[in-house]
Formats: C-alpha cells, structure tokens, sequence
C-alpha cells in the first residue's frame, strides 16, 4: 500500500490565461479512496493526470511513499488509471486487453493468461477473454477496463469519472463493485467525480475542488455537515443561509437569535446555514423556533419539498410526506441547536 | 409556395431516367477500356471491322521479350514506386500525426503549404527544380526523380494521415503509458494497428501517384530512367496500337487491383486531394 | 520514438520537419528557381542580368493567345461538364437501393488509372478509325473513316476534353458520394416534412449543402487539366497546343534562351491556377458568410 502525497501542485496551460490548477496539497493515506469532487473544469482531471505522469506540473510534487515521483515517466510510476470511456483497443481480445500491462512488461505469456482469468472472475466476468471488445455492453465494456487496471497491481489507481457514461443502474452495480475491489485489495485511489452522491458514496476523504483551488478536504461527514465556507456548503446542496452574526454561542439575525450546540470556529458577521432535512416542521421547540409560511410544496415520494417563507427569508425544508402542508398555510419551523452550522461571510 | 398541395410537374421523377443516367455512366466508365483490351489480341484490325480480323498474342509476347524492355521497366517502376512510397509514409506520418492531433501557432499556414504541391501543377515546378538538380548532379539519377515523387507524394501522405489521427483518440495512448507501456510499446500495440488502414490506403496511393507519373519522371529524369509511363508513351507515339493496349492494361492492372482491395477502406482517405494527378 | 518522449510538448516542429523539408526545398524552390530563370537569369549559360523580355516574347507570339484560350476552353468545358455528370450520377446512385454498391465502385473505377492511359483509351476509341467510327460504319452512317468527325488531335480538342471529363466525373463523384453521406438523409426528411417537392428539395436542400464540397472537388479538377502536359500532348492538335504543351517545347528547344520563355510559361500556368484557387477561396467564403447570416 502506497502513501500519496500532492504538494503545492501548480499547473497552468502553455497559453492558459488562469493556471488549471493553483497550489494543491493533499495527503492520501495509504489504501485510501479519496475523491477529487468539483464542476467540470476544476482542475480534478488535471490532478490524475499529474498524478499518472501524463502532466509535468510548473511546481510543486508528487511522492508515492515520501519519494518524489516527477522524475518517473508515467509507464514506469505504478498508476493505472480507468477513463470515462472504456477504451477497449479494438483490435485486441478481451483477454489481451486485459493482459496488455503484463504484456508490455514482458511477462510470461502462460502467467498472463493465469492472472487475466483470474481478473476477469474478480470483475465478475468470468470466461469471456476470448470475446471481441465490440460484443460486450456498456456495463461489461467498463468491468473489463478496471481488471486491465487491476491486473498490473498499481500503487495508485486513478478513476476518470469511470461510471459517468453508464445508465442508473449499472452505474450503481459498478460503484459497490469498485468500492468492494478497493477496499478488499487496499489500492490508494483517487477518483474524479463531478457527481457529490457518488464522492460521498464511495470516498473515505473528500477533496472539493472550484476554479483550480482547494475549497476543503475531508471525510465526507465533515463535508457535508461542516463546511469550511459558503462555497462549499453551496456546492453541497445546502439551501438554507441565514445571515447574522456570532455572538459566543449565540447566532444573531434579523430573525431572531439561535443558540448553538457549540462555540463556533469563527466569530462576528457570518451565516447560519441548516440543511433542508435538519429543519424540524410543527412542533414547537423549547428553543430557536420561527413562524413561516408554506409558499410551494413538492411531492417526492418519499419527502415533501417544502419552500416556506420566514420574514424575509427563503427556506427550504425537506419532511415527511405522511402529514402534507399546503401552500398558504402556516408552519411552525425548529432549528434543532446541534444541527446548525456557521461559515464565514462570503468575501 | 404551395404546401401539401398537389404535387408538383416535376414529382415524382421517373426511375426510367435515372435507370438511363446509370446505364449511360456504366457505359461511359467502361467503354474506353473496351478498345485496349480488344487491340492487345489483335495481328490485324483495318476499318470497319468492329472485331480484329486475327486474333494474336503478338503483343503479348513482345511484352516479355527482352527487346521490348518492359521487364526493366518495370523493374524500375516498382523501384522507384516503392522508394517513394517509404519515404514518404515516414515523412508524412508524422507530420499527419502534428496536423491531426495537436493545436499549434502556424497551422493554417503549414495546412497551406501542403496543399500547394496538390493544386499548383507540379509540371511548372519540376522544370525550375530540374536547374538546381544538374547543379548538384541529381538530374537524371534514380534518387533525383525520387525526391521530385515526393513533391506531390508527400503532403497527400500527411493529409490522409492527419485526418486518420484527427480521429484517433489520444487517451488509448494515455492508458497503454500508465498501464506500464514504453513509447516505443505505445506505437507498436496501440497506435499502430489503429491508424493503420489509413496508413495502408494513404501508402497505396502514394504508390499509385508515383507508379503513374509521366512528366515528372520525363523531366528529372531525362529520357535515362525508364519507368513503364516512359515506355507506354514511346509506345503510343510509335503507333503500334497492339503492344500500346497491351502495356496499358499492365499497366493499370495493379491500380484497379489495389482499387478494388482497398474499396472498402476507401472511407478511411478524404476523397479529395490525392487521387488527382493520378 | 519520435513524439512521445514529453507527452505535454511534443515536438510538433520535429514532426513537421521533414515533410517542410520537402514542401519549401523541393516544391518552393522548384518555383523560385521557375521564377528567376522566367526572368532570364541563367547563370549556366552566362546570363545573369533580370528582365521581363521572355515574358514579353512569349506573350507577343500569335500563338500564345490561341493557345492560352484553347487550354482555358478545355478546363473550363471539361469541369463543367465532368461536376454535372458527377453531381447527377451521384443522385442517381444514391436514390439506387438496390445494387448501390456495384454502382459505386464502376463509379470510380477509373480514379487509379493513369491520365496516360485515358488518353491512349480515348485514342482508340474516338479517332477516325476508332471503334465508334467502326460502330457508325456497321450502322451505315458512314461508309469511310473520313466521314467520321475530327475528334482527336482536332483543333477544339474534343479527345482531350472527353479524356478529362472521364476521369474527373470521377474524381468529382467521389467527393459528392462522400459529401451526399456525410449530409445524411435528415434535412431532407425535414424539407419533406415540411412540404417540399423532390425538385424543391434538390434545389432548396440539397444543392446548396453540397455545394462548398463540390466547388472544391471541381477547383482542384480545373486547376489540373490547366497544368497537366501528357494529354494534350498525346490527343492535341499541332495548332493551337495547349500552354504546358508549349512550355515544354520550348523547354526541349536547342536554344538555350528558349528557356526563359519555357519558365515564363510555367510562371503564367502557375498563376493562372493560382487565381482560380483564389477565386474559389473568394466565393466559399462568401458563400459562407452568406450561410452564417
């Protein structure tokens, strides 16, 4: 198990205006899945490709066990790395697609057909390596992509968005594939993700890129329910942002005043976020309590999506569907004290 | 406009006459073949007979007889064709691989320079380059005329190839590298088998263009290097209108062969361009 | 090898080196060296002053005209009609279902077989005693090969035009089948829908989707039968000879200032194909612009 380390990585395109990626710093510990979690444009993709070798970064590092990699060309690094498309080489064999990194190192022919089989029987695909790549689905195409990653026993494996051209439901079958595989065969990964359902799935730390900066990097927990800044708990789905400002325990704004289950990291102006699900509707709390009004709700089977008004505020709630409220009528909101989160203003 | 109204004079068109465009270009297409084949058996043939009045292999034999020297010649043009289309794929693969797969300052320019050799008439260049190859004794040799082949050989290489790698993906590339490959493994097992039924059709036609090449031929190599254009010329103006059909058919026989291999893969080579000058 | 070693920079230039090599050496210098022997330098054979008298000699000739207008004629006649018979078999072959593929490939059959070749076909085929003549004498339309038209080594250069016409039809349907394919059959399915005719459909639709494809295909056709020497050489009448034909005679003269005239020749062959690409540059980007409207 390999231990990856990114310092200060720094890429900027030859005519690139804005570097691609500014200053990255990651430790990924070894046997770790980390997900490298952004929009389109980010710098994630660029980060693997630093890592494969298939980028020379302007500065910065890249160690495999506290060793400096940069100097290793990208056949010799110990990476592989899984694309979004498949990229079976069409005039080879399952098989030989498969075997094509034993194949290049100059293993014996037998030993190769040994660990294809029993590569093609981890990706659960046992027995097809004589098929041609162009008689295989979608979802198999991807399978026998990973076990040719797999088969060269990689220090570090690097997934592109491997699941994001599968349809819903292999896209899933894939996803517990992968994350079993890795955690059985405790591979360091990075996976480049634009999708935060599958980072938070899948990934022990969460790296959430924007613009080539890192926002925060944590598990997914922390992500979610600390964000270190409104970007990031934007980025995450949060809907509900109360400015104000600290006050010790206390959060004061134009609402009124909330208590916090703790002091929080940062004091003065600021904004309270809660996420939509944490908001309590009808009953009336001890404490933190607001007066609203339902203006739209929404069916989504198992919840109602709820806007409601609060002053002037927009909150959205998130609440069982077993007893609806309907736009116009009023609510009563709890802000339960340990479900609430304070970041920083904007700057 | 009328709209869903009732259809118009011109609709629905006849199939009779598009049969009778199709039958007219078979025909057309086919007939000026009909002439050589029939005068490369033919002792005698005097007007109006529509069919020779003796049929022979006169022509034929002459053919291989070592006086007609068509064996050299052809010697010679296989030579030269070959020599042409090596270098030429090695000069043009590359440059088709710059121009497919990179974006670069000095693009359009270069994509202008090579199309220059395929529309300007070569006839025109080789006469001022046939002054600079007396000076350096390049006229008249073997090489000098391989080097003029290469004029219009060349960037017909580099287009057909770098509308090949425009359609290469280059992350089949990144991939064999991470998963351990040499560059030198990375062309062999990759790129290699995927570009190469462009890089067949390309050299097949490069081949062709150097294969049929008269003036230039005719011009650098200065009546001493007979290749089989020469010697079909010499033929046609002679008049000896069997042995002209008869070196005709050999010598168009290996292009519509290689035409009717390769027709399937013809989609891999831009129409365009090339096959000009052939 | 060669490209692979840094993949971020790869050695563009190193790559295109050698076929630049080719292109401005070989190619360029051909023309520049074309250039300066038009102006009578000619250090082989002592000149080495610079003026514009064989360009004034060539163009003062009684023949030069005749001969440049013969050659513009056979171009321009032979495009002409090899687009429409290209553009037209194309149609027809593409609305075929069945036997489309055989079509095809008689289609461009030809596209390998050297202009040499064509001419020499077309010899046997066209001349006075040729196999037409012959069909005509078994029809009784003629009784002597005399009677026959004058179609090779005539003064309007027939055979030389029925030659190009063979082989550029196609070389230009070639490019229109790949045209007509990469078009594909929607915009025409959306014209139907909307109520177009099949003419209405041709003209509104399809005409003007091929039209930047065939033009090109065409330019290039037109700009090789104004340069290329071996067919008028062997089909064409000793008066008037089409320019390269001339070019090449003086070329080939015992005098060594006939040079000169030789290269001033080639310069003009050069630029009128030149302004014929130009032209075509010209009216594509018009016709561009106008699309983009």
């Amino acid at each position: 198990m390999t231990a990856l380390q990114l310092a200060n990585l720094t890429k900027t395109y030859p005519g690139a205006s804005a570097p691609a990626l500014r200053d990255l710093s990651l430790d990924v510990a070894p046997g770790e899945l980390v997900a490298l979690l952004g929009a389109s444009g980010c710098g994630k993709s660029t980060t693997l490709r630093l890592v494969a070798g298939l980028l020379i970064p302007c500065r910065g590092d890249v160690r495999f066990d506290g060793q400096s990699v940069l100097a290793t060309p990208p056949e010799r690094r110990g990476v592989a790395m899984v694309f979004q498309k498949p990229l079976l080489l069409p005039h080879m064999s399952v098989g030989e697609n498969v075997g094509f990194g034993l194949r290049v190192r100059g293993e014996r022919p037998a030993r190769i057909r040994r660990r294809v089989d029993e590569l093609l029987e981890l990706v659960q695909l046992p027995g097809i390596a004589a098929r041609r790549p162009g008689q295989l689905s979608g979802g198999q195409e991807q399978r026998v992509a990973l076990a040719r990653a797999l088969i060269v026993e990689p220090r570090v494996l690097l997934l592109d968005e491997p699941f994001s051209q599968l349809d819903a439901g292999l896209r899933a079958e894939m996803r517990e594939l992968v994350a079993g595989l890795q955690r059985r065969l405790g591979i360091t990964t990075l996976l480049v993700t634009h999708d935060q359902e599958e980072a938070l799935l899948l990934a022990d730390r969460i790296a959430l890129l924007d613009q080539g900066r890192l926002l925060q990097y944590d598990t997914p927990r922390g992500l979610y329910e600390r964000p270190a800044s409104l970007a990031v708990a934007r980025f995450l789905g949060g809907r509900n942002f109360i400015p104000g400002r600290v006050a010790g325990r206390r959060f004061l704004s134009d609402l009124g005043a909330f208590e916090l289950a703790t002091e929080p990291p940062v004091q003065g102006a600021a904004t309270l976020t809660i996420r939509p699900e944490a908001l309590v509707l009808g009953c009336d709390g001890p404490i933190n309590r607001l007066r609203g009004m339902v203006t739209a709700a929404r069916y989504l089977g198992a919840r109602m999506r709820y806007q409601i008004q609060a002053g002037p505020l927009a909150l959205e709630a998130l609440a069982d569907a077993a007893t609806p409220y309907h736009p116009g009528s009023p609510v009563n909101l709890t802000l339960p004290p340990e479900r609430l989160w304070v970041v920083a203003r904007d700057e | 406009m009328p709209i869903g109204g009732a259809p118009s004079r011109l609709a629905p068109r006849p199939p009779l006459l598009r049969w009778c465009l199709l039958a007219a270009m078979v025909v057309g297409m086919l007939l000026p073949i009909v002439p050589l084949a029939l005068w490369s058996f033919a002792f005698r043939w005097s007007f109006p007979d529509l069919l020779p009045e003796r049929w022979s292999l006169r022509a034929w034999r002459y053919l291989v007889a070592p006086e007609s020297q068509v064996l050299p010649a052809l010697r010679d043009s296989l030579l030269l064709a070959g020599a042409v289309t090596l270098l030429a794929t090695l000069i043009g693969v590359p440059a088709g691989r710059a121009l497919g797969m990179y974006r670069f300052r000095g693009r359009a320019l270069v994509e202008m320079l090579i199309l220059a050799p395929l529309i300007v008439p070569p006839f025109a260049v080789s006469l001022g380059i046939q002054i600079v190859f007396i000076r350096y004794g390049l006229a008249d040799t073997f090489l000098g005329v391989t080097l003029v082949h290469l004029v219009p050989a060349t960037p017909y290489m580099a287009l057909v190839m770098a509308s090949v790698f425009a359609n290469f993906d280059r992350q089949y590339e990144d991939l064999a590298r991470t998963l351990g490959a040499r560059p030198t493994q990375v062309w062999r097992l990759v790129t290699m088998p995927a570009v190469l039924p462009g890089l067949v059709v390309g050299a097949l036609f490069v081949f062709l263009i150097s294969w049929s090449q008269y003036a230039l031929t005719l011009i650098i190599g200065g009546g001493r290097l007979v290749t089989l254009p020469m010697l079909l010329f010499a033929f046609a103006r002679s008049g000896d209108n069997a042995v002209t059909a008869a070196l005709s058919l050999v010598f168009i026989a290996p292009a519509v062969l290689l035409l009717a291999l390769i027709a399937r893969f013809l989609g891999a080579a831009p129409a365009a361009g090339g096959i000009r000058g052939l | 090898m060669f490209w692979s070693a840094d993949p971020e920079r790869p050695r563009i230039w190193l790559m295109l080196a050698p076929m630049l090599v080719v292109v401005i050496l070989l190619f360029g210098g051909g023309l520049f060296f074309a250039l300066i022997q038009s102006f009578g330098y000619l250090p082989l054979i002592g000149q080495t002053s610079v003026s514009l008298g064989a360009y004034a000699t060539v163009v003062r000739q009684p023949s030069f005209l005749a001969s440049l207008a013969l050659t513009l004629y056979i171009a321009a006649a032979s495009t002409v009609v090899a687009t429409v018979l290209a553009v037209a078999v194309a149609l027809a072959i593409r609305a075929t279902t069945r036997g489309r593929q055989a079509l095809s490939f008689i289609f461009q059959f030809n596209l390998p077989i050297p202009h040499l070749v064509g001419a020499i076909a077309v010899a046997d085929l066209l001349s006075q005693s040729g196999l037409l003549a012959r069909v005509a004498a078994a029809f009784g339309l003629i009784d002597d090969p005399g009677q026959f038209p004058v179609l090779v080594f005539d003064r309007w250069g027939a055979g030389i035009i029925a030659e190009y016409v063979w082989k550029e039809t196609a070389f230009i349907g070639v490019t229109v089948l790949a045209v007509l394919h990469a078009i594909g059959p929607e915009y025409e399915e959306l014209a139907r829908s909307l109520g177009a005719n099949r003419w209405q459909r041709l003209r509104l639709v399809l005409l003007p989707l091929m039209l930047p494809g065939v033009l090109a295909a065409s330019v290039i056709a037109f700009a090789f039968s104004f340069g290329a020497f071996e067919v008028p050489y062997l089909l064409g009448a000793s008066y008037p000879q089409a320019l390269p034909v001339l070019a090449y005679k003086r070329y080939t003269a015992v005098d060594l200032a006939a040079r000169a005239e030789a290269m001033a020749l080639c310069v003009i062959i050069t630029l009128v194909a030149g302004a014929a690409i130009v032209a075509y540059l010209h009216v594509s980007r018009r016709y561009l612009r106008r699309e983009s409207d």
